[in-house]
């Protein structure tokens, strides 16, 4: 893990070497090289979170989320990779081009509307982009990408 | 002077707009089009993502039920996950206008009402599978409404994009018209302007100076007309070329001016045109054609020339004017096909088959044709077992494999699911059952998806036609009666369609009424054939055996009406109706002091389906017999289709407690190796080797190896179809474990059962 940079706070530098834990709905793997990294809710909240405010082509009305940008999630080491496979618990995958990370705003959600998100309602987790903020990327390409129900994230070098 | 000028540009200017707004708005319908398809895709998706939960909670439930541990933990996960696929399908903004969507939404209140039963079904300390799965299939049913709905739509707004490509294209090309005309008008301008210049320079700098401005007007206007324009002179040489024909050739207007195109390596038509206006002085009609980019590819413009006529009259040069119009009759083209062709295969899809039957229909009179209906066999399973991904891939391998069978001239057509169609074109009657019986064998063979290799094969039905006049659905209609036939014979057969297939058919039909009655009043009734240890011939258990006596037929063989009832669907009623009927009756004998094995057949078509499981455990939980009294027999071809899901079935019965048989052992024409994956008890030498036996031959020799393969499996041996004494010996003396047959006693009813299973014989064995 020297390739990361020091001083960014970076998630996989943590608790590295954990165990793999067998997939819960509420855990949320991150692999990266050979590290397996579960993050739970209260992880993640420990590590803090920001809101974002967009509509999504499957809700009604301004949805608030709050969650991570991958951008700040994943370690910089990871940035280079050429692209993401997002997971879904019913084995639907996405693959995410690098480039949504570090130009169009992925994030990752893990509450909407104030509340942790329940498996019936496109919970655990759900990667969506500011799509309010940025009319070009609101398009079916790009919501093709917005996997929900996450159950993984692998970087793909 | 002036004033022309202004009109002219004016002319220009608004025939240039004219032209880009059309190029937009036709652009634009295209690219709305697309988003069009691309949220109806969505739309579609989710309604496949909804039953492919369906399924799989189906799935989960089975193995539940079946004492599965790992799928009972992920249970309430699955349901989670089911539940928001339903919920998915009422959200969103964009998809308001999804009727399919809407027309699901009135449903919604009733799919709830499932879910939270089946919730509440769940949460029960003991859950109730059967009613679980009932609750199950109430889901699928709208959701399947849907998708053939949500099909049926996308193919009319394919054909309303194509009919309005259509006429915009036609709007196109009248606006591209006028542009032309008002570039010839502009052309002439231009020389007028520019020698009126030149008349005007040696009066005045000023007016040279105001030449020059009108002359680099109107250039700029031409260079912002989206067209290429270009103006030759009399020697078919370039005397002028806007921006557009520079970009499109890649040379320069220096470079252009001077020379003739063919110089310059460009397509000799274009001087072969402008020779030809030049000969003429009449102006050439417009004309599509397609010549090289000089970026690579070929592009499709549609051109038109004109004379330039000089002041005095004479020819002054040729104005070609040409537009590139790739995008839109690409677009249209894909319009056409889509409507016309299945996404997957590529294949003409069912409405475009329909017309091409039809005429070929109308000329059977002069050029004979075939008509052939294909049904994969076991096609379902292989989506089951390896995704459906797998699937598309073996129909699209499928495809090929017919596509590369047929001769030009020759139609083949997916008309959905796993039916295909071929429209031949026969010279004498036998051509299509040749045709026939290649399609047959070689869609046969086995398929390399990947890492998976699936076998699949087809059933097919054909027609022959020699005179025209046949109504295309009659033809259908026949080829599908002679698909049935096939069908019936078992798999990749192929048969061709003869009337008397008409009249087997109506036959058949009322023999199914019947048996659907007889099974409804309970005019069905079980004989039992004893099965008996050759050691100490102690009886070990009996086969049931389904007999029907038709009121006016009299006895039906069950070889007759078993087939005739799978046909009809009703394959799970009988089978219900024999496994409760049995369990029944060997409950009666064990309450009367005679606990006998019971075997039960069950039909291969059944094993393979999801229902099986709950029916077996229904009629054990019925009637309370224990498991340890139940033996399924299944034959040999359940596994013909290395069906996954029929393997699994018969493990769940064994961890159930219940054995299981391998019927007709040697007849079917599977390999070996699903011997060492099942686990199984019994298994049951076919009849026709025991009649071998005591007649010289391989038999014994045959019955000696299955033997000495069952028991190294750890099954025991039942020899079939035992008629003589000599048989019995020599199945005693190569080790075969247990006899049937009318030698030691005939199907029996079942009163006269329990005197073979006497206490004293009993002793004695023990």
């Amino acid at each position: 893990m020297s390739t990361h940079t020091p001083g960014r706070r970076s998630l996989l530098a943590l608790p590295l070497l954990l165990p793999v834990l067998p997939a819960r709905a509420s855990t949320l793997e991150l692999r990266w090289r050979d590290s397996v990294l579960p993050l739970d809710i209260a992880a993640l909240d420990a590590r803090g979170r920001v809101p974002l405010t967009t509509h999504t082509p499957w809700t009604r009305g301004p949805q608030v989320f709050e969650g991570a940008s991958l951008r700040d999630l994943l370690p910089t080491g990871a940035h280079a990779a050429r692209q993401l496979t997002a997971i879904a618990l019913d084995d639907f995958r996405a693959v995410i081009p690098m480039a949504d990370v570090r130009d169009h705003g992925l994030f990752l959600a893990w509450r909407r509307n104030g509340d942790v998100m329940p498996v019936r309602d496109r919970g655990p987790f759900w990667l969506v982009y500011p799509w309010s903020q940025r009319p070009a990327i609101d398009t079916p390409e790009f919501h093709r990408r917005s996997a929900w129900q996450l159950r993984a994230i692998l970087v793909d070098e | 002077m002036l004033g022309w000028r202004g009109v002219a540009l004016a002319l220009a200017i608004a025939c240039a707009a004219g032209i880009g707004v059309l190029g937009v708005a036709l652009n634009g319908m295209i690219a709305r089009y697309q988003t069009q398809a691309d949220y109806s895709h969505m739309g579609f998706w989710q309604l496949q993502q909804a039953k492919v939960e369906v399924h799989r909670m189906a799935v989960s439930l089975a193995h539940t039920a079946a004492g599965d541990a790992q799928a009972a933990s992920s249970l309430p996960l699955r349901f989670d996950l089911l539940w928001s696929r339903i919920n998915h399908l009422d959200t969103g903004e964009r998809w308001e206008d999804l009727l399919t969507l809407q027309q699901l939404r009135a449903q919604r209140e009733a799919m709830f009402a499932t879910l939270h039963r089946m919730q509440d079904g769940l949460r029960a300390p003991t859950p109730d599978f059967a009613a679980l799965s009932a609750e199950l299939r109430l889901l699928e049913a709208p959701l399947h409404d849907a998708m053939l709905n949500a099909y049926a739509r996308r193919q009319q707004s394919t054909r309303q994009h194509m009919l309005t490509v259509a006429t915009s294209l036609q709007w196109f090309t009248a606006g591209f018209l006028a542009l032309a005309a008002a570039t010839g008008v502009l052309v002439a301008m231009l020389a007028l302007v520019s020698r009126r210049a030149l008349a005007a320079r040696r009066r005045a700098e000023a007016a040279r100076i105001a030449a020059q401005d009108a002359h680099h007007t109107l250039r700029s206007v031409m260079d912002g007309v989206p067209a290429l324009i270009s103006v030759f002179d009399t020697q078919g040489r370039y005397i002028y070329a806007n921006r557009s024909v520079c970009a499109f050739s890649g040379h320069s207007e220096a470079e252009l001016v001077g020379r003739r195109p063919v110089e310059l390596g460009m397509p000799a038509d274009i001087e072969v045109a402008v020779a030809q206006v030049l000969a003429s002085s009449e102006p050439a009609p417009p004309q599509e054609i397609t010549v090289p980019h000089a970026a690579g590819g070929v592009r499709r413009l549609l051109v038109t020339l004109a004379p330039l006529h000089a002041p005095d009259g004479g020819l002054a040069g040729i104005l070609r004017i040409s537009m590139d119009i790739t995008a839109q009759r690409a677009a249209e083209h894909q319009a056409r096909h889509l409507h016309d062709h299945d996404a997957l295969t590529t294949l003409p899809n069912r409405a475009r088959f329909g017309r091409d039957l039809s005429s070929a229909a109308a000329a059977a009179g002069t050029a004979p044709l075939a008509l052939h209906m294909l049904d994969l066999d076991g096609f379902r399973a292989i989506n089951d077992t390896h995704g459906q991904a797998t699937g598309d891939a073996l129909l699209l391998a499928l495809a090929r494999r017919l596509r590369g069978l047929l001769r030009p001239g020759d139609i083949a057509a997916r008309l959905g699911g796993d039916e295909f169609a071929v429209l031949q074109q026969v010279e004498k009657p036998g051509d299509a059952l040749a045709l026939a019986s290649r399609m047959a064998q070689a869609l046969a063979q086995p398929y390399q998806l990947g890492s998976v290799i699936a076998r699949c094969s087809a059933s097919i039905g054909a027609v022959e036609v020699f005179d025209a006049g046949g109504a295309p659905p009659v033809l259908m209609a026949q080829a599908e009666l002679a698909l049935r036939e096939a069908r019936r014979g078992g798999r990749g057969r192929f048969t061709l369609f003869h009337p008397g297939l008409e009249a087997d058919a109506a036959e058949r039909r009322a023999l199914q009424a019947d048996l659907a009655k007889a099974l409804r009043n309970d005019d069905l009734h079980l004989v039992f054939q004893p099965k008996f240890a050759i050691a100490d011939r102690r009886m070990t258990g009996v086969e049931a055996l389904l007999r029907w006596t038709h009121p006016e037929r009299g006895a039906i063989s069950p070889g007759v009406f078993v087939p005739l009832a799978e046909e009809a669907g009703m394959a799970l009623a009988l089978a219900r109706y024999v496994l409760h009927r049995a369990a029944r009756q060997a409950v009666a004998w064990r309450d009367a002091g005679h606990p006998i094995p019971i075997a039960v057949n069950l039909s291969a078509e059944l094993l393979g389906s999801d229902t099986v499981l709950p029916l077996v455990r229904d009629a054990l939980r019925d009637t309370g017999l224990a498991a340890e009294l139940l033996e399924i027999e299944v034959t040999e071809s359940t596994f013909i289709s290395d069906s996954k899901a029929a393997q699994d079935m018969l493990s769940a019965l064994r961890a159930m407690g219940i054995r299981v048989g391998l019927d007709d052992f040697g007849t079917g024409f599977s390999s070996l190796a699903y011997l060492q994956d099942l686990p199984i008890d019994v298994i049951k030498i076919d009849r026709s080797f025991v009649q071998g036996l005591d007649q010289g031959g391989a038999a014994p020799r045959i019955v000696e190896t299955v033997v000495r393969l069952a028991h190294g499996l750890g099954a025991t041996v039942v020899a079939e179809g035992v008629e003589t004494e000599a048989q019995l010996a020599i199945l005693a003396s190569l080790g075969c474990d247990t006899a049937q047959g009318f030698l030691l006693a005939r199907p029996l009813p079942p009163e006269q059962i329990p005197p073979f299973a006497n206490p004293r014989t009993t002793a004695s064995a023990a």
